[in-house]
């Protein structure tokens, strides 16, 4: 009872750490469910122009900052020797140069890889904002004439569309009045902004760009940042309308700075984005990678993308093995070789399902007949597997040279099948139908290769080999499944068609 | 479902007590069976002088070859002998058993009448050294034992073949008996799916229960037609109780005792088996389980003398039908 419990407790064990460890990967790290799943990323290329005036001087661009919507997973200066850092000052990052010696017109290139993983932005609320105190006397009553009129419209999202829809019109006398005549964006964003935190709703100016297509040149535009019914929503004040979070790349809030130069003048900043899309799995990687998480850091995909591929094969056995322990133990079909199934469907991973059984069926049955022979000589054990070995040898050369001279290409696929695995084989199905008959080996022969064309039906689809190197801790799940067929006492598939005569009795 | 597709139905079996696969090897073998005393069971050398020690009564063992060296003295030894069975050591299932009846002139008689040369036996004991019978192919000792003159109680039940007596060994307790006949489809050989008959023996009586041959009832041998019913095992109670002290001497909790009945010595201990087959449920017509759970219960009472243990089988366990 005590094991039992002890398998129970480690079965659980591993099935949570495996889910778990999966479903952490899933949804914090944002690595998609599928390995073939697609993700839009956008590749950001600021320009900053500037005239030096000579010494030293120092450029800062704000720089989004890390959120649980948009993954960043490239930052880099290129294309100038200029000192670069990113810098992380109280509540603002950003990318600094410093450029040692610089006169006339300087150009400098920030490129930024980005994808966004979620739909929905989550951010702290700013703690004690002002309410009021941005007008005074005329305008005072102006704006408040004005909220009046808005806050008759209950639902938020439309309020906030009629506020940034009179605005941009400017056409009432209130609103002419409270913008100065300005028709600044600034000036518009602003007042807006003022109207909607006199209303108790918290706003925001941000800058950003707007992810929409590619484009070569793109200038940073205004958005509001509006939180509203216990969700962020982000407006864009042009089209007076909300927009998706996703489609918009914020570099600068509130009042910082976009751009800062020391030392130069006429500086300007213009971007260009670009749109790709990528293995969502990829992206994952190098986002989880940036952030240097450890649960991707030392995992595989820190190896050089040759052995990645090594490891991709690899983490298919385990998937095989379960097959195997299915087989054996809950269905009871007898195969030749344990685990000699999985090494014959990793053969079929490269032949093709139907040529590697022709293949297989015809090097191990030239292999029984020249066994045949050996049977009389009454060799030694090693010798004569030995001798075994060399008619494998022979015969792939066989098979491979005249199906090749035949105009079948196929037929040197032979080859890959593993040559000492198919000795043992024909070595024990040749003892096997000395001491039980032919029967039995076609038994044997017929479960194993069963258990090796299910192994390999699982293991070709790509969706799982893909599932699975995306996912390794799903080995343990695999564990915890192989561990709880180890104690299961039932009855087998077998079992049942055995003693079926019992029932007669 | 079940039975359209030729498969008994789960419930059915389980409330017949029948014992599966995953059952016997991770309840009662993985549980009773510790791996180091293995090697007890899977050489027979060792079994056999382990039975020596504890006057276990066994075929007498008349020499053994260890190396290639000693296959050279064959010729001087086996002059002593007229009859007389090589095996392997380590052998399982019966292969490389070579068993020789008698002589003519300069050669030696098998059991099936062939006549082979002193060259032919000296190959085969190479071949067994050589470990082409034994488990992954490991070198291995050929034992030379005494034939044993079975005794009339099988005349005309066997064919050509050994008839022994298998009996279960739970903890101690004799659970269910078996003997296999051989017959013309088993080529002589008592494995049960290559056609031996399989006869469920009564543990309180030594009588025989019923006979099954590939899984179907039978009444009479299908080669000779004899009564298989009508067989009752002599000196029961005295093999009962040599087959329920291997427990004593090995340590296995779980084990299939195999035993042969000489015509002077009475039973004696053939092999050990620490992963007894379950044919023997079919040849009884009815499932361990019941048997093993009463004997576990009675074991866990305490240790008993093997005379209360054999009295326990004979009275308690011999008459339970299921659950």
């Amino acid at each position: 009872m005590l094991a039992h419990l002890q398998i129970s407790i480690l079965v659980f064990i591993l099935l949570a750490a495996g889910f778990s460890a999966a479903a952490y990967k899933h949804f914090i790290l944002g690595f998609p469910l599928f390995a073939n799943a697609q993700q839009e990323v956008w590749k950001v290329e600021a320009k900053i122009t500037f005239d030096a005036v000579g010494g030293e001087s120092t450029v800062r661009l704000n720089i989004p900052e890390a959120d649980t919507l948009r993954r960043i997973t490239l930052m880099q200066s290129i294309g100038s020797d200029a000192l670069f850092s990113l810098n992380d000052d109280e509540d603002t990052t950003f990318a600094q140069w410093t450029v040692a010696q610089a006169d006339g017109p300087q150009s400098l290139y920030l490129r930024i890889h980005t994808f966004a993983v979620d739909e929905e932005m989550s951010m702290a609320l700013p703690q004690g904002w002002a309410l009021a105190g941005f007008y005074e006397g005329a305008k005072l009553q102006a704006a408040q004439s004005l909220i009046t009129e808005f806050e008759a419209i209950k639902d938020s999202d439309e309020r906030i569309h009629r506020i940034l829809d009179e605005i941009n019109l400017a056409e009432k006398s209130q609103l002419q009045l409270l913008l100065d005549g300005s028709g600044k964006r600034s000036s518009k964003v602003k007042l807006a902004v003022n109207l909607l935190k006199m209303q108790g709703i918290f706003a925001r100016s941000v800058r950003g760009l707007a992810l929409e297509e590619s484009r070569s040149k793109q200038f940073v535009r205004y958005f509001v940042e509006v939180y509203i019914d216990g969700q962020w929503r982000l407006y864009d004040p042009r089209e007076a309308a909300m927009t998706p979070w996703k489609k918009v790349l914020i570099l600068q809030r509130g009042d910082e700075a976009l751009l800062e130069v020391f030392g130069g003048f006429n500086s300007r900043v213009s971007f260009s984005t670009l749109k790709e899309k990528h293995a969502a799995f990829t992206t994952a990687v190098t986002a989880a990678k940036v952030q240097e998480n450890p649960l991707v850091d030392f995992s595989i995909y820190s190896l050089p993308l040759a052995e990645q591929n090594t490891f991709k094969l690899l983490l298919l056995i385990p998937l095989g093995a379960l097959v195997v322990v299915i087989l054996r133990n809950l269905v009871g079909l007898a195969t030749s070789g344990t685990f000699m199934p999985i090494l014959i469907a990793l053969t079929f991973l490269q032949t093709e399902l139907l040529t590697g059984l022709l293949l297989f069926v015809l090097v191990v049955g030239l292999g029984l007949i020249m066994r045949y022979y050996l049977s009389h000589l009454d060799l030694l054990l090693v010798p004569r597997i030995a001798s075994v070995l060399v008619f494998v040898i022979i015969i792939y050369a066989t098979v491979g040279i005249s199906m090749h001279k035949m105009g079948i290409d196929w037929g040197m696929k032979v080859t890959f099948f593993p040559m000492i695995i198919l000795a043992w084989t024909i070595e024990r199905m040749s003892i096997l139908w000395e001491e039980d008959g032919g029967h039995e080996v076609f038994i044997q022969c017929g479960g194993s290769l069963l258990t090796a064309s299910i192994a390999y039906m699982i293991m070709s689809q790509e969706l799982v080999a893909d599932t699975i190197f995306l996912y390794p801790e799903l080995l343990l799940v695999i564990l915890a499944i192989i561990i709880s067929i180890g104690s299961y006492s039932g009855y087998r598939l077998s079992d049942l068609r055995r003693f079926s005569a019992m029932d007669r009795y | 479902m079940f039975s359209l597709l030729g498969l008994a139905k789960p419930s059915r079996l389980k409330k017949l007590g029948i014992v599966g696969m995953n059952k016997r090897n991770v309840v009662y073998i993985a549980k009773n069976n510790p791996r180091k005393l293995y090697p007890l069971v899977d050489d027979k050398l060792k079994t056999k002088m382990l039975c020596h020690q504890h006057n276990i009564a066994v075929p007498k063992l008349l020499g053994v070859c260890r190396v290639q060296g000693h296959v050279r003295e064959l010729d001087d030894f086996l002059s002593q002998h007229q009859q007389f069975v090589i095996k392997p050591a380590k052998g399982s299932g019966g292969k490389g058993i070579l068993v020789i009846t008698g002589r003519k002139g300069k050669y030696f008689q098998k059991a099936s009448g062939e006549l082979l040369g002193i060259h032919e036996i000296k190959r085969h004991v190479s071949n067994i050294l050589s470990g082409l019978f034994s488990l992954g192919g490991r070198t291995d000792v050929a034992m030379i034992e005494a034939l044993v003159e079975f005794t009339d109680t099988f005349e005309g039940l066997s064919f050509e073949g050994v008839p022994d007596i298998r009996v279960i060994i739970y903890r101690g307790y004799p659970v269910m008996a078996m003997t296999r006949l051989s017959t013309h489809a088993s080529d002589g050989k008592a494995n049960l799916h290559q056609g031996a008959v399989g006869v469920g023996i009564d543990i309180a009586t030594g009588k025989a229960l019923k006979a099954v041959q590939y899984d179907q009832p039978i009444q009479r041998h299908p080669d000779t037609n004899k009564d298989l019913t009508s067989l009752v095992i002599p000196d029961w109670p005295e093999l009962l109780t040599l087959a329920s002290r291997s427990y004593d001497v090995t340590g296995l909790g779980y084990i299939g005792a195999d035993i042969v009945l000489d015509k002077q010595h009475g039973p004696l201990l053939l092999e050990l088996n620490a992963r007894p087959g379950l044919a023997i449920q079919m040849a009884n017509g009815k499932g361990l389980e019941p048997r093993l759970k009463t004997a576990e219960k009675e074991a866990n009472k305490g240790e008993q003398v093997v005379e209360k243990r054999v009295a326990f089988a004979t009275q308690v366990i011999a008459g339970m039908w299921g659950f």
